[in-house]
């Protein structure tokens, strides 16, 4: 993989990150392509088939949180969780079907009310080229906290 | 020094037909009670058979706050046994689950089998001549029971039999089982868990209140609905539904949304996998009348049973309430698999789960966002005295025994919980 190319997808993944950050949601759904899955397993498991998750979402699904996102009445997120995430490590290979497989680490801060707390995890993503950029096919993100007892996942990984 | 307030003859003072004191909630002292009252006095569910087939299986959970291992020994037997060396308390099991002959102390290699007996102490000569491993074996739950694969158990040698205790809420068990091909369920899908700053009681209570699911989850019952399949179903939990709230007797009760034609609002148009399905509950069941009933209880024209105190199905739904301090409860919630069914059936009811119930859900997030606003209000306002419990006491339908229903936004089910919270509250003292 040329420079351009991973520097090109490491300021898509800032994107993404900086989006998410912004509660800027509509855009965010944007970069998913139609057929995406965005997956945060709830344990080790390989099948989101097999084994209940925190979060396995389709394009449609996701869509739906915009309109718990945008509802007035959405008690979860009133107040909003503030987040600010860290994207590193990453690294990104070519896969044979013209998609490139990129892994990265996040580390973020979470605040809502006066509690802070901090998620960290792996991400993996699955993009695929359109025109000059690139859509995300599947994103994976495996917490380290996983199998913790959360009490409120509501705003997005 | 127990608050004389608190003592059981004090106590029915502060829980009246209509309203219950703040105390009961915010009080650490009653907290303390209740575990010894409630949660080692009767029946509590400590697991799942599907989670512990083989000899060797065990899986960690706890009976109120004591943390106790199930395990299923070499005879295949099951034991529930307090999680603490007998030597020096050292916790035995780290693990969640898994399978193992034995349990050994990583302080001083004390080893206990799968029934919980002392097997081995190292450099045994240093005990006392008297020494007898048999009085060291792991304090165990004198009673274990299982009904239809839940498991359940009890520190009170002297607690009626399991299905005495059931009493109404078996039947409801048996139909949640029955809609699995097989007669069981299986939870093998894993586990979703959450947490909240409050009392366990509000999990409690939440789990069977109607009343509060067209405001609290208007986002995804109004607003989600509506762009999903085209139109709210909120009119399942108004004041002009068919449901009701039910109390079972012994504190277990029902919202029952059994008379809720969800099906004529939403067509019953059934993929070939649901068809095989239903034919396999109908072929396990001898009585077709009660299989027709099962299989409406399929996805949604179903109920939510409470069986007290700390384990509740809903829909597809298995839900464990675990007490950690009178301000800190813990939330286990098992997606209930079916047996025998088409792959397909399965990935929709773990799908479904994580719709609803998971801490990324349309659903539990914004209950569990009351919980912390309930726990806010009450804890710091020592002028909020009652908690109001009132609605429907004037058109409540008395049933055979202690059966009592009414609509599904009144409280006739929360006043079914805090009749056996007084009575077990105040029965006599356990030896």
């Amino acid at each position: 993989m040329n420079p351009e190319t991973k520097q090109q997808i490491e300021e898509f993944l800032y994107t993404e990150a900086r989006l998410l950050d912004q509660r800027d949601y509509e855009q965010w759904v944007t970069l998913f392509a139609d057929d995406a899955t965005y997956w945060v397993p709830a344990g080790d498991e390989v099948d989101p088939n097999e084994s209940v998750a925190l979060i396995y979402d389709n394009k449609k699904r996701l869509e739906e949180r915009l309109i718990r996102m945008g509802s007035n009445r959405f008690w979860a997120q009133q107040p909003a969780t503030s987040t600010c995430r860290i994207v590193g490590n990453v690294m990104a290979r070519d896969k044979s079907n013209g998609e490139v497989e990129v892994q990265s680490r996040l580390i973020m801060t979470l605040l809502r009310r006066d509690k802070k707390e901090m998620l960290s995890g792996v991400c993996d993503f699955r993009l695929r080229r359109v025109g000059d950029g690139y859509q995300i096919v599947n994103k994976t993100v495996r917490l380290i906290e996983r199998e913790q007892h959360f009490d409120n996942l509501t705003f997005l990984i | 020094m127990i608050n004389e307030r608190f003592s059981p003859a004090a106590l029915p003072a502060l829980v009246k037909e209509d309203r219950v004191h703040r105390d009961l909630f915010v009080d650490p002292q009653v907290f303390d009670l209740e575990m010894a009252n409630i949660h080692h006095r009767t029946w509590v569910y400590v697991g799942h058979e599907s989670e512990i087939r083989n000899s060797g299986d065990f899986k960690t959970t706890t009976v109120g706050t004591e943390p106790v291992i199930l395990s299923r020994d070499k005879a295949g037997d099951l034991h529930v046994m307090v999680n603490a060396c007998k030597h020096r308390g050292v916790t035995l099991c780290e693990a969640a689950s898994g399978n193992q002959k034995f349990f050994i102390c990583a302080y001083h290699g004390w080893v206990f089998d799968g029934a919980g007996s002392l097997v081995n102490v190292p450099e045994v000569e240093g005990q006392p001549p008297q020494f007898s491993p048999a009085e060291f074996g792991l304090t165990k739950a004198p009673k274990v029971e299982s009904y239809r694969g839940f498991i359940f158990a009890s520190f009170n040698a002297e607690v009626p039999p399991l299905l005495d205790h059931l009493g109404e809420a078996a039947k409801f068990i048996a139909m949640f089982s029955d809609l699995s091909p097989s007669g069981l369920v299986d939870v093998s899908s894993g586990v979703t868990r959450y947490q909240y700053e409050g009392n366990w009681k509000q999990q409690v209570e939440n789990s069977m209140d109607g009343y509060h699911a067209a405001i609290t989850h208007h986002s995804f019952f109004d607003e989600v609905l509506q762009a999903r399949i085209g139109r709210s179903m909120a009119s399942i939990v108004s004041g002009t539904s068919p449901a009701k709230s039910v109390a079972l007797g012994n504190g277990h009760s029902l919202i029952d949304f059994r008379d809720f034609d969800r099906k004529a609002i939403l067509g019953a148009d059934q993929p070939k996998s649901e068809v095989d399905w239903h034919n396999g509950v109908r072929a396990n069941l001898e009585d077709q009348e009660y299989a027709e009933e099962v299989i409406r209880v399929n996805g949604g024209d179903g109920f939510n049973l409470l069986v007290y105190p700390n384990l509740v199905l809903i829909n597809n739904q298995i839900r464990v309430i675990q007490p950690v301090a009178n301000n800190h409860t813990e939330v286990l919630a098992y997606p209930a698999l079916l047996e025998q069914v088409d792959e397909e059936i399965n990935i929709s009811r773990v799908r479904a789960h994580e719709d609803f119930y998971g801490p990324a859900s349309f659903g539990a997030p914004d209950d569990i966002e009351m919980f912390k606003r309930q726990w806010q209000g009450l804890s710091r306002s020592p002028s909020m005295q009652w908690l109001f419990y009132d609605r429907g006491l004037h058109r409540e339908q008395f049933g055979e025994g202690e059966r009592r229903s009414s609509q599904v936004t009144d409280e006739t089910a929360h006043r079914g919980v805090w009749r056996r919270w007084i009575e077990l509250m105040t029965a006599e003292a356990l030896t």
